[in-house]
């Protein structure tokens, strides 16, 4: 088939899938044991306290009508009040999806900008000094937990050497990328991490593979081969590692924004949990079920682009 | 010709370089702990937009700056009538609020109507004596009392009995745009507010204070975490961090430019105990648990070596009773206390703190190990301040760790709030004592200073054999701050004086 | 039943690996111990779990006993880790924190490890539309972020160490299902399963008796490595306060309580942090020799 009809029908396969989550997003308000007004509230709550979050928060009727409603507030864009903002939800993610965003793409050119070099670089003398050293390392920097990481890199770079900021998020795009560097770099160093513990073995696999023994019969120097052939199909690799550890991103988020005081989503979320706003953690967590969807859908196209074998 | 032509240009060369230098501006960067709410001095009654409303506000008196006595400040004096009625205050004359409007008494009348409205001000109980407030004439204003009370000078120095421009106010609607675009007679002008980031004042070039503020701009930086402000304060990029971790204390002294100032104010530090449930409703259960707390402890540990053990509810603002001894370590005793209140088996309870406040959250985590020594089995609830301010006003709560401030320079203040049942229920406690609401009413009246010194020890007497709260410690307030800022002054009602300070390049 | 079952297991999962009749498996055994790997992996996780098991007997101090005179004290011969901020010996902390460590990886990945393999034999081995469904909550689960949906779980059932498992259990499942449904969907059309069908081996028979001792190793190899992520997740949800509670000496929830003074007592958040790197070291390292035997 072509890639069109693959892509149509991989779009219209995300159907059950997306029902489900929905549905999952859903149940949040209700599998909480007991009584949810009583759990955001406290059980200490006075019934009038309760009685109104149960009205403000539609949980007075048969289920069945609460899941529609759900999703007719769905339908029109919205994804609800958040209890401890008083604003719409939509609106408060939209307000730090800039963050967010910044911060996620930052971190994967980082990732990308460190990692490709140094799987070239170690591939190149496979089974030497610089391929264990960077396996070492790789092992070691994905060994650390990015919180702790992020922690010392705060109290080195940011108070011992005065280069960053200490929190927030600056004004102005140069200052934005300021407060940016230090967490992205972070959390670019632990992709590249995962990224270079998933990508040794598909370069190797890359230079076994024949056309490559082809191109050196042909003469063409060593250099022109990693760059052009290596370099080229490792791309696909790494994209997909990115892509397929997009989830672990999102999830970092949360961590990294805290640690760094960045006003983004991850940390709204956090925010939410503390103090209970349910209706707010649904919509986050729908939001990121969304991108990360969304993500394995681009990346399987991307895929498909480059390797059409895959849909055939 | 030449001359004359060199003489200019060097004339010229020296005019722009004295212009450039005095128009070299001077900001006061301060690391502040969190975003105020409004910069209208009536309606809040947190403690980050108290310490913030006396930029743009002044009020008739202030508290001096040893905190010792009630000072003049825009009434230049007073006299108190013999019947001990009437107070009349003569304002300055010519003092200008920052939009040049002259501050007469219809603005103290207006501004003092709305302090005492319940509808407006929280604090407006403080002000119920006040019958009515009469402008005699354009710089002279008479407030009339029901009955003698001792505290009104004291209230009247207070944050949200400032002096606002009527006419303004009016004109933009009332709080909510007065709260977001301030003026004041205050020492600062309000310039701009980043919600969430930052809150920009400049020098009222007419204050009436000679030379003063001495700085030109002063801004706050919103950094509710306690370290980031040490960090940034280290890293230069704010002159002043104010609350600083006592951890940090030391740090920051060793850094070369970095000083610290340890600052005396009237804070007390304490656990809630909600009075009204089992089985805190027995004094000697709450006697129970002062014995079981290491108090000296937690200041060794949390406060790294600063505070005082608290004997009572009060800390030492008018008339402290340093005659009682505070509770001693005892766990046996408290044991014994248990048993004899028939707890002998102990019981389950909760400890509600606040989410991301290392402080509180270390003295529950003391307080909980403490009890467990004694036989009581606490699980830490950790929530949003917010949200932990509204579970107490429920009651929804059976410890919680806490502390007040004292705003005023006299005892009544913390009397009515922390530990009289008719103010706030003794801050949302329920501990009720008659004997304590009687005197609570008398040293209100008591002008004599000799006869309220005695009402006050023995309410604070009271409240310690009582156990009202688990008392812990009357602490400091630390203030990290570059090496070249000087002047810094913060009396013990924690309104810093930011109108003092100066920095050297 | 019950000793045709024991029988089974032991026939066709245990005994290979020490039988000399073997020699396939003794082999694989044998590549196993040599290769540096798992050699290193195993040890490092061998002594984690012993710590881990007899902290009690090797911890030198109550984890929980605050001492306020001795706060934050640095490593010294009597407290070679030094003391956090209520005087608590920090050694022994993490020491218990391997223990809480251990049991994470056994309870989460374990129920994990269960529930995946059986949702993946049923769905590799059936197909149609216990397939379909299986599949599709797989793909569901997988498209929220693990740490996003952990945090959802924690929020609604509450924090605290018991909730966690839980919540790992539920979250972790996904990948042990579709490992093991894909290796039954090559496996199924192998000769050794059709002729199991043919001789009227019932289908519990075949999933237990056949098809899942060939596709166990695989996901034995992910569970190594699924421990790593799993400690590391655990530490950053107690970090942020969802997961273990105070005074619980979880090495994340050591770390948080830690951070404030990072200038001052650095040992406090450091040494937790030491922990879970070794752990993850080892396990890491663990499954990357058990994935290249895998490959030979």
């Amino acid at each position: 088939m072509s890639l069109g009809r693959y892509a149509l029908r991989r779009f219209f396969g995300m159907a059950p899938v997306f029902f489900i989550v929905l549905f999952t997003v859903f149940l949040m308000l209700h599998l909480i044991p007991g009584d949810p007004a009583k759990n955001i509230l406290g059980i200490m709550a006075t019934p009038e306290r309760l009685e109104q979050l149960r009205d403000a928060l539609g949980l007075n009727e048969p289920i069945y009508k609460q899941f529609y409603l759900f999703l007719a507030q769905l339908g029109h864009g919205s994804l609800g009040m958040s209890i401890r903002y008083k604003a719409p939800i939509t609106e408060l993610i939209f307000s730090r999806l800039k963050v967010t965003l910044s911060l996620v793409i930052m971190s994967a050119v980082f990732c990308v900008i460190i990692s490709l070099p140094l799987s070239l670089w170690a591939t190149k003398h496979r089974g030497k000094a610089p391929d264990y050293a960077v396996r070492v390392s790789s092992l070691f920097i994905f060994s650390m937990p990015e919180f702790w990481t992020g922690l010392v890199a705060l109290n080195i770079f940011a108070l011992r050497f005065g280069l960053f900021p200490t929190r927030g998020w600056g004004v102005g795009l140069l200052d934005n990328l300021h407060h940016l560097f230090l967490p992205s770099l972070i959390l670019g160093l632990f992709l590249t991490a995962l990224v270079t513990r998933a990508l040794r073995s598909d370069m190797l696999e890359v230079l076994r593979k024949e056309y490559i023994q082809t191109a050196k019969t042909y003469g063409f120097s060593d250099r022109t081969i990693y760059l052009k052939y290596a370099l080229k199909n490792a791309l696909l690799p790494t994209i997909t590692v990115l892509g397929l550890n997009l989830g672990w991103l999102l999830g970092s988020t949360v961590v990294i924004e805290t640690v760094f005081s960045l006003p983004g989503i991850g940390a709204m979320l956090l925010d939410a949990v503390i103090v209970r706003d349910y209706p707010l953690i649904q919509g986050i967590s729908l939001i990121f079920a969304l991108a990360i969807m969304l993500n394995n859908y681009v990346v399987d196209m991307l895929y498909g682009l480059i390797d059409p074998r895959i849909y055939r | 010709m030449r001359r004359l032509v060199v003489v200019l240009l060097m004339s010229l060369a020296l005019l722009i370089t004295v212009v450039g230098l005095g128009a070299a501006e001077s900001v006061l960067r301060v690391a502040w702990m969190s975003e105020p709410k409004t910069l209208d001095p009536v309606g809040p009654s947190d403690n980050p937009t108290l310490w913030a409303l006396h930029n743009v506000h002044d009020c008739l008196v202030r508290v001096s700056d040893d905190s010792t006595y009630i000072e003049p400040d825009l009434a230049e004096l007073w006299e108190i009538s013999d019947d001990l009625l009437t107070y009349t205050f003569h304002l300055r004359k010519g003092i200008e609020f920052h939009n040049g409007k002259e501050v007469t008494a219809k603005d103290v009348v207006f501004s003092l109507d709305r302090t005492r409205d319940p509808e407006q001000c929280p604090y407006s109980d403080m002000f119920k004596p006040i019958e009515e407030i009469v402008a005699v004439d354009k710089y002279t204003v008479a407030i009339r009392l029901s009955a003698p009370y001792a505290p009104i000078l004291a209230d009247l120095a207070m944050f949200n009995a400032a002096i606002i421009p009527e006419e303004y106010f009016l004109a933009v609607g009332g709080t909510q745009e007065f709260g977001r675009h301030p003026i004041g007679a205050g020492p600062f002008k309000f310039e701009y507010w980043k919600p969430g980031e930052e809150i920009m004042f400049s020098k009222f070039e007419g204050y009436w204070r000679e030379g003063q503020p001495k700085v030109d701009k002063l801004v706050y930086y919103i950094m509710p975490d306690a370290t980031s402000r040490s960090l940034a304060v280290r890293a230069g990029s704010v002159d002043v961090a104010v609350y600083i971790p006592y951890g940090e204390i030391g740090t920051l002294s060793a850094d070369p430019n970095v000083k610290v100032s340890v600052d005396t104010i009237w804070r007390h530090d304490f656990v809630k105990i909600n009075c009204g449930i089992e089985p805190f409703t027995d004094a000697k259960v709450r006697q129970a648990l002062n014995y079981a707390v290491n108090k000296q402890g937690i200041i060794n540990s949390v406060l790294f070596g600063y505070g005082e053990i608290a004997p009572s509810y009060m800390p030492p603002v008018l008339y402290f009773n340093d005659e009682l001894d505070p509770y001693p370590y005892d766990p046996e005793k408290a044991k014994q206390l248990l048993k004899e209140a028939g707890y002998e088996k102990g019981f389950k309870t909760s400890i509600l703190a606040t989410a991301g406040e290392p402080v509180m959250v270390s003295i529950a985590t003391i307080l909980q190990q403490n009890l467990r020594d004694i036989g009581i089995d606490a699980t830490i609830e950790k929530v949003e301040e917010g949200t932990r301010w509204d579970r107490l006003i429920a009651r929804e709560y059976e410890l919680s760790p806490d502390y007040y401030t004292s705003d005023i320079l006299d005892d009544d203040l913390l009397t009515d709030f922390g530990i009289s049942y008719a103010g706030n229920q003794a801050y949302f406690s329920d501990y009720h004592n008659p004997r304590v609401e009687e005197l609570y009413a008398l040293g209100r009246v008591t002008l004599d200073e000799g006869a309220r010194r005695d009402i006050y020890h023995e309410i604070q007497r009271l409240a310690h054999e009582d156990a009202a709260q688990i008392f812990l410690t009357t602490t400091p307030n630390p203030t990290a701050m570059r090496t070249n800022v000087y002047g810094f002054l913060v009396p013990a009602n924690d309104f810093y004086r930011w109108e003092y300070v100066w920095i050297e390049e | 039943m019950h000793k045709t079952t024991i029988g089974t297991i032991m026939s066709r999962y245990i005994v290979p690996f020490f039988a000399g009749e073997d020699t396939t498996r003794w082999e694989t055994l044998k590549n196993f111990i040599k290769n540096p790997n798992s050699k290193a992996g195993l040890i490092m996780i061998g002594i984690l779990t012993f710590v881990a098991i007899f902290a009690p007997l090797i911890a030198p101090y109550d984890p929980y006993r605050q001492n306020l005179s001795e706060s934050l004290n640095p490593p010294s011969l009597t407290h070679p880790f030094g003391t956090d901020l209520y005087g608590r010996d920090v050694i022994s902390r993490v020491i218990y924190g391997a223990w809480i460590a251990v049991k994470i990886c056994v309870i989460g990945i374990g129920i994990a490890f269960i529930i995946g393999n059986l949702a993946g034999a049923l769905s590799g081995y059936y197909g149609g539309w216990i397939d379909a469904i299986i599949m599709r909550i797989v793909d569901s689960i997988m498209s929220f972020p693990f740490l996003v949906l952990v945090i959802a779980i924690m929020a609604i059932f509450g924090p605290g160490l018991k909730n966690l498992y839980f919540a790992i259990a539920i979250v972790s499942w996904c990948q042990y299902a579709r490992i093991v449904r894909s290796k039954y969907l090559s496996e199924k059309e192998e000769e050794y399963v059709r002729a199991a069908k043919a001789i009227g081996f019932s289908d519990t028979r075949v999933i237990f008796g056949h098809l899942m001792p060939n596709s166990i190793m695989p996901t034995i190899v992910y569970a190594s490595l699924d421990c790593a992520l799993v400690i590391l997740l655990a530490a950053s949800l107690s970090f942020i306060g969802v997961g273990a509670q105070p005074p619980t000496p979880e090495w994340g929830a050591q770390i948080a309580e830690g951070r404030q003074f990072l200038q001052v007592a650095w040992w406090v958040a450091t040494f937790p942090a030491l922990g879970i790197m070794y752990a993850v070291i080892g396990f890491s390292l663990l499954g990357d020799g058990l994935r290249d035997l895998l490959e030979k």
